[in-house]
């Protein structure tokens, strides 16, 4: 009995490799039968479907819905004989590669030939979408969650103190990215991920006329995309993330006087007092840059100093 | 007078350790329950630093300056902890009418106050609601 | 404006919740849900920032969700929004309209914090004699203006797109399309300035914040068979519809003589003044566009050319960019591909004279002119050009190897005509591997080694000056800017040479159970400068898993680590200045 169940199982394991390798067979003479009938059978998918933007898209309406039809092929003999093998359908292989079917309709996504993103190239367009959903650009699950799942340290990263908000749901990962592949072409050579950053700070655009010159290069030099230790993404914080380029203030050489900075009235005006100690001038200096050198994003006010040329960005 | 240069060098550490965890129970009848929780620990700094020695004309001349920096990288040491907590409940009374409710619970922990003052300080969101669906 | 936006929102809501009116013989389908509910937001000690996006008020406010999706024929209609208070808040919409036109409409709102900087190390008086504390002149103090104030801006985020087909068939398609996105800031936050006239004053004070960001982009596209053709136009301004930020800045005084505003002011541009600080400009910025793309017997040719031009409209300065992007790919075989891409392009800043007053005119050894033209760091040519084969044997491997070469020659950095040029050449290895649904790997490997990173040249050290070699007629002080000539050393964080390595591993070892397992390895050197050896290593492994334990119970953990290090040099001038 064992045996014969065994071979029983053994037949139908070979005849379901060798059919899922038989491409369907649609007769010339099938019709269309409309969604409603496909619906009738396939009633799980037809609920599904029953929101999803193909549905309307691709329906080559004439009074009947085709929607179906228009991926699967002529659907008449399927639905006579109730035969798979008379209707079209789509396994990850079938997917793969060129002869992807969403490609007939999304040929504008030269990417699925050029672009580098791997699950659409590599898993076929279901490894992130569900054709038959009624989700937001048929996703299989929420757009965060879906990245998450392979880039698991980019959710760390979007928790880490100071960050782009996008766990909180104010930001997509495709507000940045280009899930298809390099489709986009707008933005040229050396420029493309600055001007990334700049389309939502377009305010940091300048030109300026005091220039700050990493802002110029590329904003990464300084700022982390997705989230730091460091406030404000910086890759490190201030004062090393400056001094990594820059020679510290010679002011911090200074040694400070232990008591107040001014006795009392200040000669200088109102409220200008404090305490001062041995290493305050070290503190005012290697702390933060940007307490002074407000605007490293560049400016078009002059600093102070003459003969420094008024590019201290201090306004 | 000007007596050149001093150039020391200093070694920058950002260590994070970020924590996930939740679940989903679908266990009463009609009801669900999620539970997750976010752990985030970062600290960043960078070392004591040394700097080389000042020649002794350098250190007569200039004898109003302080060339002693092994305190500078106190100024702006950062180290943080943050826990989200986020617990919810949706309740189906029906088909079209679902009661849900969630409690969300924020942490922030400022260990090393840096110009901002301390920050450390919690922040809850209660949220109840009822959803009806009409086809 | 805001009000405006609400408005048009509302009544998108109002006419979006109509049902779908319906003839005799049309399908038509819809649903909609409505949440109603409320919320209350309280904290314990400081909550702006753990409640770094979230107001705490210690009231219940109510909240409002919608969610309609509706379908007549061919044509369809999604909407879904939510309020959850005055300055948080989506809505979502999407209408298509069979293959003819479909459009989108979103808006978002958040409240984000920003911190409160207290300048409570901004207080300082130099000693003299620090044997004996005697205090001097030099000095740094602070104000703020605004103790325990909360800075935050509500940023509202608008965005649209629309596509017509012209012509939509078998052979031929023509089409329009158009999109826009605008973000809007409005709130308040923190201004600091320094008044250096003769110690330093460092001031903070409130700001509003009322910034405008708007983005427009249309467009035609044509494909006839196999090629297609596109124009787009970009257009993109920004401006602060308030006033930039005044503060008063201190009569000059030398630090050390007292009140002789002759020698100090002299070598200041103001001073005893109010004038704006933090200013942004309006700006804009036009981009033009034509894309080709056409398929070969062997594969596929996309390419298209930019031209662009951002001003700065406060000071009529111009940065214009013509570039263009190559790509081709071709089919070697039925498992081979090669890709092959190559952008070039070419940035031009427009100079700009910077007119100063002369440097302590009428005082002894003065009268020096510092004027310049600044020429821009962004003035430069850019070009790359890379290959990859993908070797793909079958739909479980994946192996591809990239290399390229990317040149960034500066005209004006880091002085002028000096034509400084970054060469990158850079290799990758990526390697994927699916053997069967319980496992799966990917392995990536990539080396970068550049010639003349992006860095400060020759700026972060000084030479001794013996003595002053170029004395100033009248006195022998050291002034700053004559140390200028004495500077040398480079600096930067970027490496001339970089490895990468990152893994993946994805295992289920049962149908419930599956374990993701990933680590990235950087490590980055640049052993090129005059200064120090640069070195930087990341590390960053991370292990995620989940487990449904049956139908009703599911869960799952991740883990994190990031370990990063690199050094750099602390560097300061020996000068009493």
């Amino acid at each position: 009995m064992s045996k014969q169940l065994m071979s029983m199982f053994l037949a139908a394991f070979v005849c379901v490799v060798f059919m899922s390798h038989i491409s369907a067979k649609i007769p010339d003479d099938a019709t269309y039968i409309g969604s409603e009938t496909c619906g009738a059978c396939h009633d799980d998918v037809a609920e599904a479907f029953r929101y999803n933007v193909h549905r309307v898209s691709i329906s080559a309406w004439d009074g009947e819905n085709i929607a179906c039809e228009s991926c699967h092929g002529r659907g008449s003999a399927h639905a006579d004989e109730g035969d798979p093998y008379l209707i079209k359908t789509f396994s990850e292989e079938y997917e793969y590669g060129e002869d992807n079917p969403c490609l007939d309709c999304h040929e504008g996504y030269p990417s699925a030939y050029l672009g580098d993103h791997h699950p659409h190239i590599e898993e076929g367009c279901s490894g992130c979408h569900q054709v038959h959903s009624d989700t937001e650009n048929l996703l299989v699950k929420s757009e965060d969650k879906l990245c998450f799942d392979c880039h698991i340290e980019k959710m760390a990263e979007f928790r880490m103190p100071s960050h782009h908000p996008v766990t909180e749901g104010f930001m997509n990962c495709t507000d940045c990215h280009a899930p298809h592949g390099k489709k986009s072409v707008q933005f040229v050579g050396m420029m493309s991920s600055r001007e990334r950053c700049l389309g939502c700070h377009a305010e940091k655009q300048g030109p300026y006329i005091f220039e700050h010159a990493p802002a110029n290069e590329d904003c990464m030099i300084c700022h982390k995309a997705h989230g730091s230790v460091a406030d404000n993404l910086l890759t490190q914080s201030e004062p090393f993330l400056c001094l990594s380029c820059h020679a510290a203030h010679f002011h911090s050489t200074i040694t400070g006087y232990t008591g107040s900075v001014y006795d009392s009235p200040s000669p200088v005006g109102p409220d200008r007092g404090g305490q001062s100690g041995i290493h305050s001038f070290k503190k005012v200096m290697l702390t933060k840059c940007t307490q002074c050198h407000t605007q490293v994003h560049g400016s078009d006010l002059p600093a102070q100093s003459v003969s420094g040329q008024a590019k201290g960005m201090t306004r | 007078m000007h007596y050149g240069s001093l150039m020391g060098e200093m070694d920058y550490k950002t260590v994070v350790n970020s924590f996930s965890a939740g679940f989903t129970f679908l266990g009463i009848k009609r009801t669900v329950f999620t539970v997750s929780g976010n752990m985030v620990m970062g600290e960043a700094e960078f070392d004591p630093v040394n700097m080389p020695e000042v020649s002794d004309e350098a250190e007569q001349e200039l004898e109003a300056a302080n060339f002693d920096y092994s305190e500078v990288n106190t100024y702006s040491d950062l180290s943080y902890n943050r826990l989200d907590l986020t617990l919810g409940a949706d309740y189906s009374i029906d088909d079209e009418t679902t009661f849900s409710a969630e409690l969300i619970y924020i942490n922030f922990a400022d260990d090393e106050v840096y110009v901002y003052g301390d920050q450390t300080g919690s922040l809850y969101v209660i949220r109840a609601g009822v959803t009806f669906g009409l086809r | 404006m805001q009000r405006t936006i609400k408005t048009t929102l509302l009544l998108f809501v109002m006419v979006s919740l109509i049902p779908v009116s319906s003839y005799a013989d049309d399908l038509v389908e819809y649903d909609w849900g409505i949440y109603l509910g409320s919320h209350y937001t309280g904290s314990v000690d400081y909550y702006p920032r753990a409640g770094e996006y979230y107001r705490s008020n210690f009231e219940i406010r109510p909240e409002v969700g919608l969610n309609y999706i509706g379908t007549r024929n061919d044509k369809m209609l999604k909407v879904n929004a939510f309020y959850y208070d005055d300055k948080r808040m989506y809505l979502n919409a999407e209408g298509v309209g069979g293959d003819t036109w479909s459009a989108k409409l979103s808006y978002r709102s958040f409240f984000h914090r920003t911190p409160h900087d207290l300048l409570e190390n901004m207080t300082a008086r130099e000693a003299v004699d620090p044997e004996h504390n005697t205090p001097g002149g030099k000095t740094t103090t602070h104000q703020d203006y605004v103790p325990g104030a909360q800075f935050g801006y509500a940023s509202h985020q608008v965005a649209s797109e629309a596509i017509l087909n012209l012509i939509k068939n078998d052979e031929n398609e023509v089409k329009l399309y158009a999109a826009h996105k605008s973000i809007i800031e409005h709130g308040d936050k923190q201004v600091i300035s320094t008044s250096h006239c003769f110690s330093c004053h460092v001031e903070s004070h409130r700001a509003e914040v009322d910034l405008y960001t708007h983005n427009f982009m249309g467009g035609i596209e044509g494909s006839m068979g196999p090629a297609s053709l596109a124009y787009e136009f970009g257009y993109r301004f920004t401006e602060s519809r308030v006033g930039a930020s005044q503060r008063y800045f201190d009569e000059a005084q030398h630090p050390i003589q007292g009140n002789k505003k002759e020698e100090f002011g002299s070598r200041l541009i103001y001073d005893d003044t109010t004038l704006a600080v933090e200013k942004q400009p309006e700006t804009e910025k036009y981009s033009h566009t034509a894309k080709i793309k056409t398929d070969l017997p062997f594969g596929a040719l996309a390419g298209s050319f930019t031209h662009a031009r951002a001003t700065n409209k406060d000071y009529g300065l111009d940065t214009k960019s013509n570039g263009g992007v190559a790509r081709l790919f071709s089919r070697l075989s039925r498992r081979i591909s090669f890709v092959g891409n190559f952008s070039a392009s070419r940035i031009k800043d427009d100079p700009y004279f910077v007119d100063l007053p002369l440097w302590r005119e009428d005082r002894p050894g003065g009268g020096q002119d510092f004027d310049y033209t600044r020429y821009s760091s962004l003035t430069r040519t850019y070009f790359s050009g890379s290959g990859e084969v993908i070797y793909n044997p079958s739909i479980r491997y994946r192996l591809s190897l990239l290399a390229g070469y990317k040149s960034n020659k500066r005209d004006d950095f880091p002085i002028q005509d000096a034509e400084y040029e970054t060469e990158t050449l850079f290799g990758q290895l990526t390697v994927r591997y699916r053997p069967s649904s319980k496992f799966s790997g990917s392995m990536k490997a990539r080396i970068e080694q550049t010639d003349n990173p992006f860095m400060t040249v020759g700026k972060l050290l000084e030479r001794r000056m013996n003595g002053v070699e170029d004395p100033i007629t009248g006195n022998g002080f050291v002034y700053y800017f004559q140390r200028e000539d004495y500077k040398y050393g480079d600096a930067t964080q970027l490496p001339t040479m970089s490895q990468q390595l990152q893994f993946q591993l994805r295992y289920r070892p049962a149908r419930k159970w599956s374990l993701v397992g990933g680590l990235r390895v950087q490590l980055d050197k640049n052993d090129d400068l005059n200064t120090i050896d640069f070195e930087k290593t990341v590390l960053q492994p991370s292990l995620s898993t989940t487990y449904v334990v049956n139908p009703s119970w599911s869960l799952y953990g991740n883990f994190t680590h990031l370990n990063e290090s690199l050094n750099a040099p602390l560097a300061v001038a020996l000068f009493d200045g």
